[in-house]
């Protein structure tokens, strides 16, 4: 079994502290993936897990093991590197038996082990050829074929697509899924692309300034963000923030005045509320529409920009009298740059954030 | 105008007749190892003819004195130092730039002193420490010296070229349950093959060179060097030039041997391939 837990992990390097008392748990088989803005510690946790750098205070279980002072070896861990890490002056089979041959395994089972990852990742021709006569995709599964054959309990990823072109980055963002699938092995991968995140992830945790500020299934964070940082994190175009002042309380809504004047209700429960705070609304561009009748908020601007991507139709809007903002509308609509426009969405789609920045409940839709 | 560059030919000029001023006195070493005495002294600079064209000097060298102990002394020495500044030097310029411990700064800069101060001020010290060592006239004693003269400028330039090494092929192998000692030998090692041959080039040179500290710690005739050796054709009143000269000859070899196995291992761009 290799699950892994961590309880309270601070990491400083001198005086600054980069680890703000880190608790995550990671189930066995599960794809975690770490994800958040550079600088943000991810890296660092991860090479936390691998052993490369000591935890100054906390405790790291992986399976059963308090592993805080075992060298990465003896932690069971594989990891692949966001530059590879090759060996360069040896051939691609050797960089893969290279730590096999450590590990006093015998001649035939390195071979064994060497050309079942080959064949895996698709490597066996290239066997005999030295890293730098291949290409950026390959040299990228040689180092993910230098992991396989030691057969870890736990895949340690470092951003390992970040080197490569856009469509080579799908289709190892793919393998690297089906591999998951394969082995079943417990990964955790670290990403600063929230694309990359959603699609591969079982389980996201988001990480900000040294803090974890949401762990969730992708969905989940997609769905229910528990801040603002997540919520603009997560979702692509970004998710439109507009703030405003509660003008009334009632029964499950409050009544919002939003910077452009216009007042809206918004399905909230008031019980934490008071009159005049301040109020952040959050509507993903994908849910804002050119009907307004569902009686939800309704903002509006001028067209700046139409990015036409086809099936859908990015309109960069600026607003009145707040920070400019994104609709996503269908690919058929006809929307002109240059023209006012209206747009509302469903009070069901709302997401609201307190002045600390906090989610709170939408009310007609708790589940959301 | 373009005034910021030399032109090719310019820069060949110059690099053409620097390489003439270099070569020329070798050449004449070479061209008057081979000729009489007589006819060195009338015309030094005439390439030999057939008339002018004598080996009495090889002869005298190798035929009439020790040169052969000479020569396998001086080259004992050569590649003992050699062998052993390379060795203990990139070890210690890995764990300088790689092991944080107390000290590693200090312990930097005591040896940059090493580069900037020359070992012969300590003579004197030096003669002193092998007398009571009873290692005068011995060839341990030259090895002593020399290592210790060259691992300074060795461990400098290498832990240099190591700092450039890519910090994650060091960890990978650390993941891959590497040993450090074969983290050091397996990768490290043929990873700054390059630098290790300009390094041995450098550190060579002058060893293969010295008269000083032979004619000071090793003046005894079975410890004597070939440029010792040369000495004694070179007399007060009288200098044997056919013996100097074909004997200097015959001490180029050995170093161009060394050279061109050291400029073989000068490859570039070993390292690419490693990262991205």
């Amino acid at each position: 079994m290799s699950e892994i837990k961590l309880d309270k992990v601070h990491k400083s390097f001198g005086s600054v502290e980069v680890l703000h008392g880190v608790n995550i748990d990671i189930k066995d088989g599960e794809f975690v993936v770490f994800v958040g803005p550079s600088g943000c510690g991810k890296s660092t946790l991860l090479r936390l897990i691998a052993g490369l750098e000591p935890i100054t205070s906390g405790d790291m279980y992986i399976g059963e093991k308090w592993v805080n002072d075992l060298s990465p070896v003896d932690r069971g861990i594989a990891m692949v590197f966001q530059s590879y890490a090759l060996y360069p002056h040896m051939t691609v089979y050797k960089n893969m038996a290279f730590g096999l041959k450590m590990g006093n395994q015998g001649k035939a089972e390195i071979e064994k082990r060497v050309r079942n990852a080959a064949e895996i990742l698709q490597l066996t021709p290239l066997l005999a050829r030295k890293p730098s006569q291949l290409s950026g995709g390959q040299r990228q599964r040689v180092a993910i074929g230098r992991a396989i054959v030691r057969d870890p309990e736990v895949f340690l990823f470092d951003e390992p697509l970040s080197n490569l072109d856009a469509a080579l980055r799908v289709q190892t963002r793919l393998e690297i899924a089906k591999l998951h699938q394969e082995l079943k092995n417990t990964v955790v991968y670290v990403t600063h692309d929230q694309v990359e995140a959603m699609t591969l992830a079982d389980k996201i945790v988001v990480l900000h300034d040294g803090n974890v500020e949401q762990i969730g299934s992708p969905l989940d964070l997609y769905n229910h963000p528990a801040n603002l940082f997540v919520a603009g994190f997560i979702g692509s175009p970004k998710m439109n923030f507009f703030e405003g002042r509660i003008t009334s309380i009632g029964k499950g809504q409050a009544a919002v005045k939003l910077a452009d004047g216009k007042e809206t209700v918004v399905p909230v429960e008031g019980a934490h509320l008071g009159v005049g705070g301040k109020l952040t609304l959050g509507i993903r561009p994908e849910h804002l529409e050119l009907e307004v009748s569902s009686g939800g908020p309704v903002v509006g601007g001028h067209v700046d920009v139409v990015e036409r991507l086809g099936d859908v139709s990015y309109l960069y809007v600026r607003a009145n009298g707040d920070a400019p903002f994104i609709a996503s509308l269908p690919g058929t609509s006809d929307v002109q740059p240059g023209t006012e426009i209206s747009l509302g969405t469903d009070p069901i789609h709302v997401h609201v954030f307190n002045e600390n920045g906090n989610a709170i409940t939408n009310a007609r839709n708790p589940a959301l | 105008m373009n005034k910021k560059h030399l032109s090719a030919g310019m820069v060949h000029t110059l690099l053409l007749s620097y390489t003439l001023l270099a070569l020329w006195p070798i050449f004449l070493v070479l061209i008057n190892s081979f000729k009489t005495r007589k006819a060195i002294f009338k015309d030094p600079m005439a390439i030999p003819t057939v008339e002018t064209f004598s080996l009495v000097g090889f002869d005298k060298v190798l035929a009439r004195s020790s040169f052969d102990i000479y020569f396998s002394n001086s080259i004992i020495i050569t590649v003992v130092t050699l062998t052993l500044t390379l060795l203990i030097g990139a070890m210690a310029a890995w764990a300088l730039s790689e092991y944080k411990f107390r000290g590693n700064l200090l312990m930097g800069l005591y040896l940059a002193i090493g580069i900037m101060v020359p070992i012969r001020l300590g003579s004197v010290s030096i003669l002193n420490l092998i007398v009571e060592l009873n290692l005068t006239n011995t060839l341990t004693a030259l090895i002593l010296v020399y290592t210790a003269q060259s691992l300074p400028l060795t461990i400098f330039i290498l832990s240099e070229f190591i700092g450039q090494i890519p910090k994650d092929l060091k960890e990978a192998a650390r993941c891959d349950g590497v040993s450090e000692y074969k983290i050091f030998f397996e990768i490290i090692l043929p990873l700054i093959r390059p630098a290790i041959a300009t390094v041995g080039i450098f550190t060579m040179v002058p060893v293969w060179n010295d008269l000083w500290f032979p004619l000071i710690l090793a003046p005894g005739e079975e410890a004597r060097t070939v440029t010792l050796g040369v000495q004694q054709f070179i007399g007060q009143y009288v200098t044997d030039w056919n013996a100097v000269l074909a004997s200097l000859t015959l001490a180029i070899i050995p170093v161009m041997i060394l050279y061109i196995f050291f400029s073989r291992q000068l490859i570039r761009g070993i390292t690419s391939g490693a990262v991205k």
